[in-house]
């Protein structure tokens, strides 16, 4: 749905937010679509063609019969012109569940284009979704239990919470069930334990976690002189850190995240999950590139 | 406490800058980020509290400001003073060159060394004059007895006076006033009248000593010089003495003194002319080795060019005493001349000529009148009224010429305020004289002042030629030299052969007269550098009949109960306060360092 730059948080209602790349985000949610997993645990059936076997009316191939096979299936006929018992073997139609889960603390927002970059992904994500005919849920982490979105852009409606790590407001939540699909959206820069991401949202058929960062966060050197004294303010909580802003300090800290993207990503490829990270200054057909290369999406 | 420096308090005023960069340096730039845990390696150690807190708290800040302080205090010269008091002595050893007088087999300045040596004590502090001709501190003021004596041993008397009332108050300077000054001389009785100040100390002895007292050197012709030397015996005629000249060290002429009294001998030698300097030797060796030698450096050359018109009234007077003068050469017209008589006013012709003298053209005035000798004023620095005696003489003047005196630049010879023989005019190449004289009826040509005139106008015209006035002087005497610089930078400078630095520099134009030039041979250089091109070589010897003279000499032991000794505050610099701030600052910039290096 195209209109003025903004748009609904509900569907309907335009939103309080400045969401001025709707239109852009449209245009990639229709030439990209949201790569699947090899195995949806729980999709309930649907409209989408599977990459498995299933039950759907239309006959894809047959196999000979293993214990534990659908006797419904087995090809009676063949079985009596030969001795062989075979299973015919049908295209699975499948409506995968997509969880979209947004990070709602304020150091989403410590940039607008931050903050727009995350809507912009929550929007993407939620489109990508609704292609698939997925069963879409939308789900802000913020102080206390997740809440709920009827549209990815209601996290306008919600204050930035300050705190900083989200994982233990997920626990025994919804985005904790079995399968589906689960897209992150998360700046990851809290300090957290990987296996934490593993029992919270990691109990799905596939993972995917954008981790989005503003472009001094991602790199810290660009635009300023070099041995400068420069004031760290943490966006969620009253403190503060004063750094010289050095070639050694950058670089190590560039070390420092390249260390827990290159982790996060490992972890992420071992259980058939994506990671991505994206800086806010970005062009967002090179952020839809990037996370094409990650096999997050496919054209 | 006291400030050798107070200047230097102004660096204190780097505190309020080392102040305001740290206060600038809190004012950070501020970014907003999602986390700091990734940046936990690079935090900065900053006190906790308000910005005036963190300034006073910051260690860093705190030690700057002392090494600023510490420093400032160092450039101030910050010093508490080590008080101490001990006997101060003021010594004035004779530094003439007749302390090297050797008689039976010691010296004399070696008997002063090792008379102070003998009773100076340890903690004593001395201040030791040397009374050469200019006297000078040779050790102190104040000077430890290891520092006195070190001083000493490099003390070599070679001086061809001693001026030991100068010397006196310059120790006086240096003494207390109760205090007396202890003076050891080889000539006590030289010093008799100052007997009241000082307590002597003789330390000559007497004997006898034979001495050349003159030499000088002149070119007779082309290929030919002559050697002329005076010697002198002093304390008794030794009967026979040799004095032998040296060219290059080859003995070139040798002559046998027959010396039968005190009275001085002079010897003229012969010799092949050459440009080189020629040594003069006395022998045998007696008591005082430092007169007995002389070098001579080769003389300057001036020839005056003179002119003599064939017009000029009484010529043939002129011609005669021009003639009679040395080193002159009659000129044959007005440009090839550096000097010019002529009669009347000068025509244009004789404009280039260094010295015009023009004489009143002879005819007989109403106005004439007459002045005689012992009327006729010199004026006390003429270099044209040398030697000259001008009683009995008549002058006959123009009495209208009196009008001249307003024009008058100097007048060298003068009748009450009128003018006889005086400049005109002068330019920087040239000078103007008038002599108003009428020469058809003055005596003067008969009377011995004419020639003495004539030949100080041409001594006086070879002053201003370029070059040395003489080259051979004896010590103490003043040069008088108009140097003509070549092309190339216009610096001279002053060298003493034996010498690696150059003894004066002159970057404008070198004076027209050097003065209290000891013993050695000397060279002017057009520029600094010992490379420079030569322009004159003069050669300056003792030539010092004082010094000669070893009969006066005598050794006086001192009354040293009376030498009262002044009390000297001793007020010295406090180095361990120096090196305690020197370390405090060092340990300050290290602490400062490390905690400003820590904060990582």
């Amino acid at each position: 749905m195209r209109g003025d730059g903004r748009m609904s948080a509900s569907g309907d209602k335009p939103a309080p937010g400045r969401f001025t790349t709707r239109g852009q985000v449209e245009a990639m949610a229709e030439r990209y679509s949201l790569a699947l997993p090899n195995a949806l645990s729980s999709a309930r059936t649907g409209e989408l063609t599977g990459r498995r076997s299933g039950s759907s009316v239309e006959y894809q191939d047959r196999k000979d019969f293993a214990p534990g096979d659908d006797l419904r299936h087995v090809d009676w006929r063949g079985y009596a012109r030969s001795d062989r018992m075979t299973v015919k073997l049908y295209r699975e139609e499948i409506m995968p569940r997509v969880d979209i889960v947004i990070d709602g603390s304020a150091s989403m927002e410590v940039t607008p284009e931050k903050h727009l970059r995350r809507q912009e992904l929550a929007y993407l994500f939620w489109l990508l979704a609704r292609h698939i005919h997925g069963q879409t849920n939308c789900w802000l982490a913020g102080n206390g239990p997740l809440r709920q979105l009827v549209h990815p852009l209601d996290t306008e409606k919600f204050a930035a919470s300050q705190f900083e790590n989200p994982f233990p407001a997920m626990r025994g939540s919804q985005v904790t069930r079995p399968g589906g699909i689960r897209v992150f959206l998360s700046d990851l820069l809290y300090p957290f334990d990987p296996a934490e991401l593993d029992s919270t949202l990691g109990r799905c058929d596939r993972l995917i976690v954008i981790q989005v960062l503003s472009a001094f966060e991602e790199n810290p050197g660009e635009g300023l002189t070099g041995g400068s004294m420069v004031r760290l303010m943490n966006a969620e909580a009253n403190e503060y850190m004063d750094v010289r802003l050095d070639a050694n300090t950058v670089a190590h800290y560039r070390r420092r995240l390249a260390a827990l993207q290159g982790d996060l990503t490992q972890r992420l490829l071992m259980r058939g999950g994506a990671f991505a990270a994206t800086r806010d200054d970005e062009p967002l057909e090179a952020l839809c590139r990037s996370l094409h290369r990650a096999g997050i999406l496919t054209i | 406490m006291t400030f050798l420096n107070p200047w230097g308090l102004l660096a204190l005023l780097a505190i309020p800058v080392i102040l305001a960069l740290h206060f600038f340096r809190q004012q950070k730039k501020s970014r907003l980020v999602g986390g700091l845990h990734l940046w936990d390696f690079a935090r900065i150690a900053t006190p906790a509290g308000k910005r005036f807190e963190k300034l006073i708290a910051s260690l860093p800040l705190l030690f700057q400001l002392l090494a600023a302080l510490v420093l400032a205090l160092l450039l101030a010269g910050l010093d508490i003073p080590m008080q101490s008091s001990a006997r101060h002595y003021s010594i004035i050893v004779d530094d003439s060159v007749s302390m090297q007088a050797r008689v039976g087999g010691a010296v004399s300045a070696q008997r002063a060394r090792q008379g102070i040596a003998g009773w100076a004590k340890d903690g004593d502090r001395f201040t030791l004059v040397a009374a050469s001709g200019r006297p000078a501190v040779l050790a102190g003021p104040a000077a430890t007895r290891q520092e006195m004596l070190a001083a000493l041993e490099g003390w070599v008397p070679s001086s061809p006076v001693a001026n030991l009332d100068e010397a006196v108050n310059i120790a006086t300077k240096f003494g207390s006033e109760d205090s007396r000054i202890l003076l050891l001389t080889d000539n006590p009785e030289s010093a008799g009248h100052l007997k009241d100040s000082v307590t002597l100390w003789g330390v000559g002895k007497r004997a006898p000593n034979t001495a050349i007292v003159f030499a000088d050197r002149m070119k007779t012709a082309a290929d030919k010089e002559r050697v002329v030397a005076t010697v002198q015996a002093f304390g008794g005629a030794p009967g026979s003495a040799e004095l032998t000249a040296y060219h290059n060290d080859v003995a070139v002429a040798t002559r046998a003194l027959d010396i039968q009294s005190t009275a001085p001998v002079l010897i003229e030698m012969e010799l092949p002319a050459t440009p080189d300097p020629i040594r003069l030797s006395l022998s045998p060796e007696d008591s005082l080795a430092a007169d007995d030698t002389v070098i001579l450096v080769p003389a300057p050359s001036k020839p005056v060019r003179v002119y003599l018109p064939d017009d000029l009234p009484q010529r043939e007077f002129f011609l005669k005493a021009v003639t009679s003068a040395r080193e002159t050469l009659l000129a044959p017209n007005p440009a090839e001349a550096d000097l010019a008589f002529t009669a009347g006013n000068p025509s244009g012709a004789l404009a280039g000529v260094r010295r015009v003298y023009a004489v009143a053209t002879g005819e007989t005035t109403a106005g004439q009148r007459y002045a005689t000798g012992r009327d006729i004023v010199s004026a006390p620095e003429s270099a044209l009224t040398r030697n000259l005696v001008l009683a009995g003489v008549v002058w006959p003047f123009d009495g209208s010429a009196q009008m001249d005196a307003r024009t008058a630049l100097r007048a060298d010879l003068s009748y009450t305020s009128i003018p006889l023989l005086y400049a005109d005019r002068e330019t920087s190449a040239s000078v103007r004289y008038r002599m108003n004289i009428a020469l058809n009826s003055t005596n003067i040509f008969r009377h011995t002042a004419w020639p003495v005139l004539v030949l100080n106008m041409i001594e006086e015209c070879r002053s201003a030629l370029p070059g040395l006035a003489r080259t051979n002087l004896r010590a103490g005497e003043d040069l008088l030299m108009n140097l003509q610089l070549k092309e190339g930078p216009q610096v001279v400078s002053l060298w003493r052969e034996g010498e690696k630095a150059l003894r004066q520099r002159w970057d404008d134009a070198p004076p027209r007269v050097l003065t209290e030039l000891v013993p050695g041979t000397y060279l002017l250089r057009q520029g600094a550098e010992a490379e420079s091109p030569l322009l004159e070589r003069f050669r300056v010897n003792l030539f010092s009949q004082g010094e000669s003279d070893l009969q006066p000499l005598n050794e006086v032991e001192p009354d040293l109960k009376t030498l009262e000794a002044g009390e000297l505050e001793n007020t010295q610099r406090n180095m361990m306060l120096f090196y305690g701030l020197l370390l405090a600052m060092a340990i300050c910039i290290l602490l400062a360092w490390l905690y400003h290096d820590a904060g990582h």
